[in-house]
């Protein structure tokens, strides 16, 4: 330790204020409904090695990859002594540490008496970067070209001089660039504030107390860790999952986890997972890590602050060339269908380990759906709708899962109904629980939700990316699976159409109702345990039926 | 004596009790334990306490300021009437749906606040209205007189009514109501165009809800006391304290009681604003610091801060309230060492029970008062009246065993690591109300006050760069003094969203002149005179394509094209203040349109008091104490409040004990009393 363990405390929780305050300038001044709205953006603050140290409450996909995409901007593009005074650094590339295109890393030095002390990211998911289809999720990528505009680190700001050109050159190649600019325009003024903030901190405690906590920050952290990992048994543990098909071929995908515990470490090793896919289905090395930090930190303790020193316990065999470390030119925008999968089947094989602290599967994917129009009149202007839909929960060792609840990797708001009414010729018809789809168990899976949009332009299309149709939410020690989920289109009218859960360009007319059905969450323990109360009041608020409390809980125990 | 206003605010331990008298501007305050089960009968004990205090006639008494927590207590807990809800078919999981983010990242054990409605009370009915207020499905008669019927099976005393679209075009939320009224008459109906009239259906949905469930409740309070006090004064107006720094009358409190949900540190905020009036201070930081929370308010240029974005317990409120950042961190935190050994304090408090260590009942986690009493800042015999006697030997053992030893610190430097992070918790959210806001500490005084304040105030403004602390007279109390202050206030709201050239006086001056008519009918049935109305206009403006509004002042009198000019050249102004940047060439939206109107009650300003004898004043004792920058003990002069006349000046370091609270001045730090009996504490650089 170098610092007191007070200053350190003060100067952490100070860091951690930072990347909050970051976080609430984006918020604030976003454009795009999927950073203002849904939530979707990270900042962060780093050490110069690009180690991650304190982050804001956003998505944790984003933040346990961001020190990857840093640290490999920082081998390979830009050196530390390329980086000055007044520069933002971007990229989205994923195979330069980032995971699919939409998402737009921005970074930023620090410097104090000359010297780089810190630099302050953020990462925004974009409406659109181009590419194929509207949102940039090409549901039939089957290269990364065909996804949108690429970015190798670059320089956005130049000695606090933008580089206009640059803003031209991506302007010039994606739709809807007016949010895209504002986007990057709050990204860029949430680094200016990271900035005061840490300069802050170092003129109270000096450039090198300030660096001596980060470094014992990350000491910390890892110690911590490592003491619980300890407290396991050692041992070699198993969880296989799938992923229903990549979209383009109906095969499921395998991930296959084999963590081993031994020596204060974890391992967890993915051979056996199945081979990249010519589909817009697979992850980089850094998708895979970020979820892998995620499920073992969740798991082993929450309480830890996350930051560079969690992943050192943590290593990671990923053959390349599988789905969970694709090598280029593969098409990643839907890599959260693996990543979400990666978390559940971790979950299933520490569940022989700590079964009082994972869940049962949860709903297992982003449900993201892109609506676009072409607008109408003659001042006709087309528009895109980025949104996702979550699902239910996986139950817990002492209580049920939670009903329609953002879980694992990401950790996304809904849109408002109304907002979405106002801005885009769409009309909600439905936004209710679908009984019965969480898992039966001594608790009960969270419930999935049903969400119906009634079409209101002339013609357009929509774009999904969902999973979990075909491979259900397991259950754990007896509990039932989760539901599966289900697309539908015109459910009430007079021939309704199932639809597959990954979508290319379908197209829609006035009129036309898309459904979408989300996953239940899996059950945990025996039905036969459930305290009689529970399925009352279950029954009594229609999260059951009657007939399923019969099936699942027997006839006795559902009769009031 | 001629008209007196009595103010009282009965909180879970203490009530405080405000006696003004309006002629002469002077002010009685008290304190007194309160009593449990019987808010009604307790509100009476303490008329009947003020009355004696302040050798008051009942029948001088025209004006009773009431502050209750009846409201905030049952959401707290859980404990609020079972309540129905009517909204659109096929909605009903909205308000448990919520906007389905978590806020922690990691913890899989987390919960979500059960709705306020559970689902077997949640009815859908079949009706549309769209977004540009067309009415594409009326509601039918049969079907909804179909749900009231189950609505009334349900149990329910209160049914919410909120439906898509509703702040559009209400018509068929208030013909729904009506029908409800009608059908129900036993049951208590609040819709939410009466309540929020604003975009997004969740917030909306969750204040219409808090608010039907609350009426029951308040209803039977409010029926209680209105008998039992107009016995005691039989010519007191009686008036209720809201969240948004404003009064409301019983029949207003009655139908909007959500509007009370975060009226408690209200009350402190409003009296800082007064302080700031008297003393021509402009820009205040309120940090009302009690046993196991702090409360933070901002006053700029004389102006409280407001929101629309408050929660209580993680349910949205979505009307206008005093913006008051309440963190964990009081004087009962506890302070604990995490796995790695390293050192936190709070959330988690002792509470008053069993309270700190030296409290001596059964406490053994240490707090932040008991590291306050090992370093000398609190004197063991004079804490809470001498009511309570502390144990200074029990809280230096417990804070060398939990936090000295395993940190190979020693007891002095573990206590002092103690209140350094505690101070560092609040400098966090000092700063979230004032630096990250745009405003610049430099300009602020900061206004400390509650039970613990003034011991770390400080040390708190030094670190946060706020160079003066003012403490008033009576910390303790002080947020009584906020309730006699409030003038009446009705707040309304319509959203309607106007695109940059369409934002024009035609467009706009009908929503302000629709919601002033209903404003000033408001204020004319709670008695106000008209001379006594004063209409304030705001907007929630933001870029086309932002979500998020930025709240902006429009002068009264005529809407014509340059009032709206300016409007938006002030929005860019605001956005450029709070967020380092704006876009004078882009689309502004106009979203909503705010009338806060306020039936003024006309407080007289507090008073300066008498002139004493100035200058340097003896201590009466001298003691030990611990300081951080002394990196040890320091012979620390005490002195009595009482004693400190206005123009006494106090070198630190020193204590100043009042029965109520100490106030710590730190080595090197000066201190002087103004002419209103506060303390100014001049913190050096």
């Amino acid at each position: 330790m170098r610092v007191d363990p007070i200053t350190l405390e003060v100067v952490n929780n100070a860091l951690v204020g930072v990347a909050e305050q970051m976080a609430a300038t984006i918020l604030r001044t976003s454009y795009s409904t999927v950073i203002r709205e849904m939530l979707d953006y990270s900042t962060a603050v780093f050490d110069p090695e690009g180690r991650i140290i304190a982050q804001s409450c956003r998505i944790p996909i984003h933040l346990n990859s961001m020190s990857r995409s840093l640290r490999t901007t920082l081998d390979q593009s830009f050196p530390k002594i390329e980086w000055h005074e007044g520069d933002i650094i971007i990229t989205n590339d994923p195979y330069r540490g980032g995971q699919h295109l939409p998402d737009i890393q921005t970074f930023l030095p620090v410097f104090a008496g000359g010297e780089m002390v810190a630099i302050c990211g953020t990462l925004g998911h974009h409406l659109d970067v181009g590419g194929m289809r509207p949102g940039s999720y090409a549901g039939d990528a089957v290269e990364i070209y065909q996804e949108g505009l690429r970015i190798p680190p670059i320089k956005l700001f130049e000695a606090g001089k933008l580089n206009q050109r640059l803003f031209d050159l991506i302007e010039a190649n994606i739709r809807q660039p007016e949010q895209t600019i504002g986007d990057l325009r709050a990204q860029a003024a949430a680094l200016e504030i990271g900035r005061a903030g840490v300069l802050d901190l170092v003129e109270r405690y000096g450039a090198e107390g300030f660096r001596d906590c980060m470094l014992d920050a990350v000491d910390i952290s890892e110690s911590r860790l490592r003491e619980r990992i300890r407290e396991l048994p050692e041992g070699t543990f198993e969880g296989v999952y799938y992923v229903d098909d990549d979209g383009v071929v109906d095969e499921p995908i395998r991930i296959a986890t084999r963590i081993t515990i031994k020596d204060g470490g974890i391992h967890v090793d993915f051979t056996g997972t199945d081979r990249q896919r010519r589909a817009p289905i697979n992850a980089t090395i850094s998708s895979c890590e970020s979820a892998t930090y995620f499920a073992i930190l969740s798991i082993l303790d929450p309480t830890i602050p996350a930051n560079y020193g969690v992943y050192r316990p943590i290593t990671i065999t990923a053959p390349a060339g599988t789905v969970v470390n694709a090598n280029p030119p593969a098409p990643v925008v839907g890599r959260n269908a693996i990543t979400h999968t990666i978390v559940n089947a971790l979950m299933m094989a520490l569940s022989k380990v700590v079964p009082e602290r994972i869940t049962a599967a949860y709903y297992g994917m982003s449900n993201v759906y892109i609506l676009s129009g072409e607008g109408e009149g003659a001042d006709r202007r087309g528009w895109i709708l980025f949104d996702i839909e979550v699902g239910g929960g996986g139950a817990r060792a002492t209580k049920d899962g939670l009903d329609c609840y953002s879980q694992g990797i990401h950790n996304l708001a809904n849109t408002p109904i109304e907002m979405v009414e106002l801005n885009y010729p769409l009309r909600f018809k439905r936004y209710e629980f679908i009984p019965d789809t969480g898992g039966a168990g001594r608790f009960r899976g969270g419930l999935g939700v049903r969400r119906d949009i009634e079409f209101l332009d002339e013609v357009g299309a929509v774009e999904t990316q969902f999973d979990k149709f075909k491979v259900a939410p397991f259950g754990l020690f007896g509990g039932g699976s989760g539901k599966t989920g289900r697309l539908v289109l015109n459910p009430d009218g007079p021939a309704p159409r199932e639809l597959a859960s990954k979508n290319v360009n379908l197209r829609l007319h006035r009129g036309d109702v898309l459904s979408m059905w989300t996953q239940g969450g899996g059950g945990y323990g025996a039905p036969a345990e459930r305290a009689q109360e529970a399925i009352q009041r279950d029954l009594r608020e229609e999260k059951i039926g009657r007939a399923a409390a019969r099936a699942d809980y027997g006839h006795a125990r559902a009769a009031e | 004596m001629g008209a007196v206003r009595i103010g009282i605010d009965i909180g879970g331990t203490f009530t405080d009790i405000t006696v003004l008298d309006e002629a002469t501007g002077r002010l009685a305050i008290a304190k007194v334990p309160s009593r449990r089960g019987d808010p009604a009968g307790a509100l009476v004990d303490a008329v009947r306490r003020g009355l004696e205090l302040a050798k008051v006639a009942p029948g001088d008494v025209t004006l009773l300021v009431h502050g209750t927590t009846i409201v905030t207590n049952a959401v707290l807990e859980n404990k609020l009437p079972k309540t129905a809800l009517l909204t659109t078919e096929g909605f009903r999981d909205i308000l448990e749906i919520g906007r389905h983010f978590r806020p922690d990242m990691y913890d899989l054990q987390q919960d979500k606040a059960p709705p306020v409605v559970p689902r077997d009370r949640r009815f859908g009915v079949a009706e549309r209205t769209t977004a540009t207020g067309e009415v594409i499905r009326e509601p039918e008669r049969q079907e909804v007189q179909r749900l009231l019927a189950q609505v009334k099976e349900s149990g329910a005393e209160a049914l919410a009514i909120c439906f898509l679209n509703s702040f559009v075009n209400p018509a068929n939320e208030a013909k729904v109501r009506d029908w409800a009224r009608a059908e129900l008459p036993g049951i208590h109906v609040s819709a939410s165009c009466e309540v929020c009239r604003e975009i997004r259906e969740y917030e909306r949905m969750s204040t219409v809800a808090l608010n039907a469930a609350a009426m029951p409740l308040v209803a039977r309070y409010l029926s209680e006391i209105a008998g039992r006090v107009g016995a005691v004064l039989p010519n007191a107006k009686v008036l209720l304290m809201q969240s948004s720094g404003g009064s409301l009358t019983v029949g207003a409190a009655q139908n909007y009681p959500v509007r009370m949900l975060t009226s408690g540190p209200a009350g402190g905020a409003l009296a800082v604003q007064r302080i700031g009036k008297a003393t021509a201070y402009d820009n205040l930081l309120g940090v009302d610091m009690g046993g196991t929370s702090t409360d933070i308010s901002l006053i700029h240029r004389g102006e409280l801060r407001m929101t629309t974005e408050g929660a209580v317990a993680g349910r949205p409120v979505k009307l206008p309230m005093i913006e008051i950042n309440t963190i964990g961190a009081g004087a009962g935190s506890i302070a604990w060492l995490d796995s790695a050994g390293g050192l936190h304090v709070g959330p988690m408090s002792a509470g008053a029970d069993p309270g700190p260590v030296a409290y001596g009942r059964g406490g053994t986690e240490p707090t932040v008062t008991d590291a306050n009493l090992v370093l000398g800042r609190l004197h063991p015999d004079r804490f809470a009246s001498g009511d309570i006697r502390l144990d200074r030997e029990a809280a230096r053992r417990a804070i060398a065993e939990r936090v000295g030893a395993p940190l190979k610190l020693s007891v002095e430097q573990a206590a002092a690591g103690i209140i350094r992070i505690a101070n560092a918790n609040m400098e966090r959210a000092v700063r979230v109300s004032s630096a990250e806001k745009g405003y610049d500490p430099r300009s602020i005084t900061l206004v400390a006050f509650g039970g613990a304040g003034p011991m770390h105030a400080a040390a708190l403004a030094q670190a946060a760069r706020i160079p003066s602390v003012l403490v008033p007279e009576q910390p303790g109390v002080f947020s009584a003094v906020g309730l006699v202050m409030a003038d009446i206030r009705h707040d309304a709201v319509q959203t309607r969203v106007l695109r940059g050239a369409a934002i024009t006086p035609a467009a706009v001056a009908p929503l302000y002149a629709a919601l002033e008519a209903e404003a000033d009918a408001a204020l004319a049935e709670d008695g106000v005179p008209r001379a006594k109305r004063l209409l304030q206009r705001t907007a929630d403006l933001r870029y086309a394509g932002q979500a998020y509004e930025v709240n902006v002042a429009l002068p009264a009198g005529t809407l014509d094209a340059a009032a709206v000019a300016a409007l938006v050249l002030r929005f860019h102004d605001r956005h450029l203040q709070s967020f380092a940047h704006n876009h004078p060439d882009k689309a502004v939206e106009f979203v909503s349109a705010r009338i806060a109107a306020l039936g003024l009650m006309s407080a007289p300003p507090i008073q300066p008091r008498a002139k004493a004898n100035g200058g340097a004043v003896v201590p009466k004792e001298r003691r030990q104490v611990y300081f951080d920058e002394a990196a040890g003990y320091v012979a620390t002069a005490v002195y009595d409040r009482e004693r400190l006349g206005p123009g006494a000046t106090i070198a630190g370091p020193a204590i100043v004990e009042q029965i109520d609270t100490t106030t710590v001045i730190h080595p090197g730090q000066k201190a002087r009393v103004d002419d209103f009996g506060n303390l100014l504490i001049a913190i050096g650089s």
